[in-house]
């Protein structure tokens, strides 16, 4: 029992803390990256900005909009906020150390992370505003989009080591790391890009887009409400880049110089890092590109990633790990040239525009 | 230690976990001002007055992929025992799973190629 | 045919290295402060342009103008004096100025008789659109731009209204923040003032 209690305060106490710090670790990389300094006034280096922001955000009115379904609206919050700890708990942090070692382990991560999409949908719903309303379906479209090729491509672990339970999945890493194996690597990289869509980071930002849609789906939350959106979103964001670290980058396994736990701690921050690195670089997307990427590249790929995994498994030797690469590589090209290269011929309606403007030029 | 400790474990994680979120909001309850007014009460529209209810339908392309949705992610549920015990089973399991994702595969073409993957 | 996100890779590159050369050319600007602080970064160059203002400030051009300012003849530190005031209240500041904004009231000698000096000069800084055109029509060089900039204060009405004490700084003052006009003016001064002085030697010669 007070074993329990142990494992419940320290994932309550650091997750919140990571988050913290992550916020401001964002906020100083994206700096660096557009050659600024970033937040250095509060504290050494600006250490102490996420505890100024806390309160700042606390001393803030929490406006409620008239006509709002109130219980959704206060809802959402909690909601969003509670599957997103969740996620630690099947995490393993070592050897052991691991708060619910399920069996199921991917996919209770999988079912929990994708409740958030429902408490999205209220806070649209609820706030009984266009904008939010408008970003929570987009948000809905888009996690149902990029679910499919995340949860298929993180089929394939189970494949190789016949376990969903993450403890077990570090431990067959022992003779190599996944993400130097063909089938491995496209994982790796379909989870890094569908976890950004899941967790509504640039390049998929599209229900918070705040060029168009002002804030999306937390336009009416103000206060503390709107910090535990954003604590939603980092911790998912942490969550993911754990998640990724641990099925294909080894988890705690690593040379014994640090402890496991630091291993798995500098793995998920490199991938925050490529996360953050991301947001830094590129434009979001259009909402036919974000599905026409999910279902027209993603979902291709993810399916024959499956079927890749399949060929190393059973063909021993360089034959399978080739024809892995294979599978993988040469969808990606058919794929991306079957969804992206221009046609040879305009769309229609485009053509009929085009002649009514000639038309006019010639009357004229 | 007992396996269905785990879900006692889980079932007091929710039950703290609900703390974090809601311990914030309370205090912010007695920290914060409230002065509500009528117009800063009014959802947010860009400052100009609101026009119309919010709660409208929206557009039927949504039911479309929710469609597409629904068949993959059942797929993907009926994937993941076959993949814990794939090895085990080896090729014949590889042929029954080949069958059931080729169709699949069929569909998703078939899909593209009638332009259900289109968004406009 | 061609292979899509090879661009997309290409972009991370980039701001890679942006990341690593705000870091590395950071460390050699750090040592060389001075220059940091008076040359603004040029856009070809990587690094973290950022200055840090309250410490470190860059140097302002010289023709960078706020608020009019009255010049008396003196040192810094210095009092203004009627005797030293330039200022003759001719009131063409006051006329040109296009938000109105200057407000004079012309001395008087002890006898009651109106003298070329001012007693009172106010500027509603507020009002002020810090166009220079005062500056421009005064025939005295007496009213001039100043470059303060920092004027933040937590009250703004009665400390709003400059009067002549506040308005009034030495030519000390001005030489120091505008050197080549200062030099200018004065070369032209003194071409007048020889003209002026060959001009009554000759009168002189003449009579």
């Amino acid at each position: 029992m007070f074993n329990m209690i142990l494992k419940i305060g320290v994932i309550l106490a650091l997750a919140p803390v990571g988050m913290m710090y992550l916020t401001w670790a964002e906020r100083k990389v994206i700096a660096r990256i557009q050659d600024r300094v970033g937040p250095n006034r509060v504290g050494l280096y600006g250490l102490l900005q996420p505890l100024a922001d806390g309160i700042k955000m606390l001393t803030k009115e929490d406006l409620v909009p008239e006509g709002a379904d109130r219980l959704c609206h206060f809802l959402a919050p909690i909601l969003i906020v509670v599957p997103a700890l969740f996620l630690f708990t099947v995490l393993p942090f070592g050897p052991g150390l691991v708060a619910a070692p399920l069996t199921t382990g991917i996919l209770f991560f999988v079912a929990i992370g994708s409740t958030q999409t429902l408490a999205i949908f209220m806070a649209g719903w609820g706030s009984r505003n266009k904008f939010s309303l408008l970003g929570a379906v987009r948000n809905a479209a888009q996690l149902i989009a990029y679910e499919v090729p995340l949860v298929l491509s993180l089929a394939v672990v189970p494949m190789v080591v016949g376990s969903l339970n993450l403890t077990e999945i570090v431990e067959a890493q022992r003779a190599g790391i996944f993400l130097f194996t063909p089938w491995g690597l496209t994982g790796f990289l379909l989870i890094l890009i569908t976890g950004l869509a899941e967790v509504n980071r640039t390049p998929f930002d599209l229900p918070e887009a705040e060029s168009e849609i002002v804030a999306g789906f937390h336009t009416e939350y103000s206060g503390m409400k709107f910090a535990l959106f954003y604590m939603a979103e980092f911790l998912s964001t942490l969550a993911i880049s754990a998640l990724g670290a641990t099925l294909f980058m080894g988890g705690w396994l690593g040379p014994e110089i640090i402890p496991g736990w630091l291993w798995v701690a500098l793995k998920t921050f490199l991938l925050v890092f490529v996360m953050i690195w991301i947001r830094g670089t590129w434009p979001r997307f259009r909402i036919d590109q974000l599905m026409g990427l999910a279902w027209k590249v993603l979902l291709p790929l993810s399916l024959a990633n499956l079927a890749g995994t399949a060929a190393w498994v059973l063909i021993p030797g360089w034959q399978g790990t080739l024809l892995s690469l294979g599978l993988s590589l040469g969808t990606f090209l058919v794929t991306t040239q079957l969804w992206l290269a221009p046609r040879p011929h305009l769309p229609r309606q485009w053509v009929k525009s085009l002649d009514e403007e000639v038309n006019i030029w010639e009357s004229k | 230690m007992n396996y269905n400790l785990n879900y006692l474990f889980l079932g007091l994680f929710f039950l703290a976990a609900l703390v974090v979120p809601l311990l914030p909001i309370v205090l912010a309850r007695f920290v914060a001002p409230k002065k509500p007014g009528r117009v800063k009460n009014s959802p947010y529209e860009c400052g100009t007055e609101g026009e119309g209810d919010a709660w409208v339908q929206f557009r039927i392309q949504y039911y479309l992929f929710a469609i597409l949705f629904v068949v993959f992610d059942v797929e993907a549920l009926f994937l993941f025992p076959w993949a814990v015990v794939f090895k085990e089973m080896g090729l014949q399991g590889l042929a029954a799973m080949g069958v059931f994702l080729g169709v699949l595969a069929v569909g998703l073409v078939y899909a593209w190629q009638a332009g259900a993957l289109e968004w406009e | 045919m061609r292979i899509y996100g090879l661009e997309l890779i290409r972009g991370l590159g980039i701001t890679l290295w942006h990341f690593v050369a705000s870091y590395t050319v950071g460390i050699r600007r750090t040592f060389a402060h001075r220059v940091r602080t008076q040359v603004r970064q040029r856009p070809s160059e990587n690094g973290v342009f950022t200055v840090q203002y309250p410490e470190e400030r860059l140097a302002v051009p010289e023709r960078f103008r706020v608020l009019p300012v009255l010049i008396f003849d003196g040192k810094e530190n210095e009092k203004w004096k009627q005797a030293t005031e330039r200022c003759t209240a001719c009131g063409i500041c006051a006329k040109v100025c296009p938000p109105q904004c200057i407000w004079i009231v012309q001395g008087k000698s002890p006898e009651g008789k109106p003298i070329p000096k001012a007693s009172e000069f106010y500027i509603d800084v507020d009002v002020c659109m810090n166009c220079g055109l005062c500056a421009e029509f005064c025939p005295f060089d007496a009213i001039k731009m100043d470059q303060t900039f920092e004027l933040g204060s937590d009250e703004r009405r009665a400390s709003h209204i400059f009067d002549i004490d506040k308005l009034h700084v030495s030519t000390d003052y001005y030489a120091r923040t505008h050197p080549k006009a200062w030099a200018e003016e004065e070369a032209k001064r003194k071409a007048e003032a020889d003209k002026k002085a060959a001009a009554a030697a000759a009168g002189k010669a003449q009579g």
